[in-house]
């Protein structure tokens, strides 16, 4: 579990002891986001050695991270810093065996199927949100639609890089892929890093750790639909960010 | 392209936020290189034209007295905004195809985008 460790990375202790405290003594769900994100390396290198000491293809990386982050949140709720116990030894067993049960009950391949369509789901339903007033006037009804498509594009872009996003992993999914598209999914996947922290931190928890929007609701303490608000709004974001950066360094 | 919003203060303050943390991300390297953002941000002006008229071409061309041709004017008004969004090189990816067809699955899966999406394209006569 060292590739684990170093992956983990050094997180100030000061700053890491107030949010144990911040979430045990107040149950603050901003502490607990933040440890939760703070671990999500270990989390998601713990998922990598796991899948790759994998004996059957029955599932996909995307799940072993699904799982494993949510064996993270698992150990941040029931972490008790007053023990003097490392946070990371305690997570890293909780991590291991919530991947093991997870895969151990994943007999069927429906369920991945049905994982994916949930996740798919939730992204029309947060993307179809459409402002009334925009639907009077033709030319107002054509901007909309178009921005619905190119949302939709940028959802369809982030799906499935969480492959790469941690750098870790060949990039495996999009088969069909050339270069100019994955070009700009890594140019997106970049550019998350320049959302706002709510947004940044949503599209993170639901494209790269394939969280559902009930998972992350229940992450920040908030409703499934706040979430999938934050959603829409940071592919919006991402958008106007992919249009401030410009365009890449490559004749397409 | 259309800014989010002018009047929001919360969506405004959101994207003061992006625009410096792009900066940031760029000063520190991550962003990797970029070619003329300034033109990109100046061809947004007059993107919703551009776009109007790219539209009429396609989809005047089409037939859409049929469900098939309906749906075939959904793909190509997917095709002719993501173009217009990313660029025509992008269209010639062999990825491309795949996403276009998803995004215009999706809108003709549901029934109130299909209605919505057929009153846009068959304006375009």
């Amino acid at each position: 579990m060292a590739a684990a460790e170093k992956a983990q990375g050094s997180p100030e202790p000061g700053d890491e002891l107030a949010l144990w405290r911040r979430f045990s003594e107040q149950h603050d769900a901003e502490a607990r986001a933040q440890l939760v994100e703070r671990y999500l390396p270990l989390s998601r290198a713990i998922a990598a050695s796991l899948y790759g000491k994998r004996v059957a293809d029955d599932a996909e990386f995307a799940d072993y991270m699904q799982y494993a982050t949510l064996g993270l949140i698992e150990a941040v709720d029931a972490f008790d810093w007053r023990r003097g116990v490392q946070f990371n030894t305690f997570a890293t067993y909780r991590i291991q065996g919530a991947i093991r049960n997870s895969i151990v009950n994943f007999s069927e391949r429906r369920e991945q199927v049905g994982l994916l369509y949930r996740l798919k789901k939730e992204r029309i339903d947060s993307l179809k949100q459409a402002s009334e007033t925009a639907r009077a006037r033709r030319g107002a009804a054509v901007r909309e639609m178009a921005e619905v498509a190119v949302v939709w594009a940028l959802s369809y872009l982030l799906e499935g890089s969480g492959m790469f996003a941690g750098g870790d992993v060949q990039h495996t999914e999009h088969f069909y892929d050339g270069v100019q598209l994955r070009q700009l999914r890594e140019r997106l996947v970049s550019l998350v890093d320049a959302l706002p922290d709510q947004e940044r931190r949503v599209v993170k928890y639901h494209y790269f750790q394939n969280l559902e929007f009930t998972e992350i609701a229940k992450i920040f303490g908030v409703t499934k639909g706040r979430i999938s608000q934050v959603h829409k709004r940071a592919l919006l974001l991402l958008r106007e960010a992919h249009s401030i950066a410009g365009g890449l360094d490559v004749d397409f | 392209m259309d800014p989010i919003s002018h009047l929001d203060p919360v969506l405004e303050a959101l994207r003061r936020q992006l625009t410096q943390n792009i900066d940031r991300l760029r000063r520190s390297g991550q962003l990797g290189a970029s070619s003329a953002s300034a033109g990109t941000v100046e061809r947004a002006a007059g993107a919703a034209e551009d776009l109007e008229a790219a539209l009429r071409r396609k989809l005047s061309a089409i037939d859409k007295r049929t469900a098939e041709g309906r749906i075939r004017a959904t793909r190509a008004f997917v095709e002719t905004v993501l173009a217009a969004e990313f660029g025509e090189g992008l269209m010639t990816d062999p990825g491309v195809g795949d996403m276009i067809n998803e995004i215009s699955g999706a809108l003709r899966e549901d029934a109130v985008m299909r209605e919505r999406i057929d009153n846009i394209v068959l304006a375009f006569s």
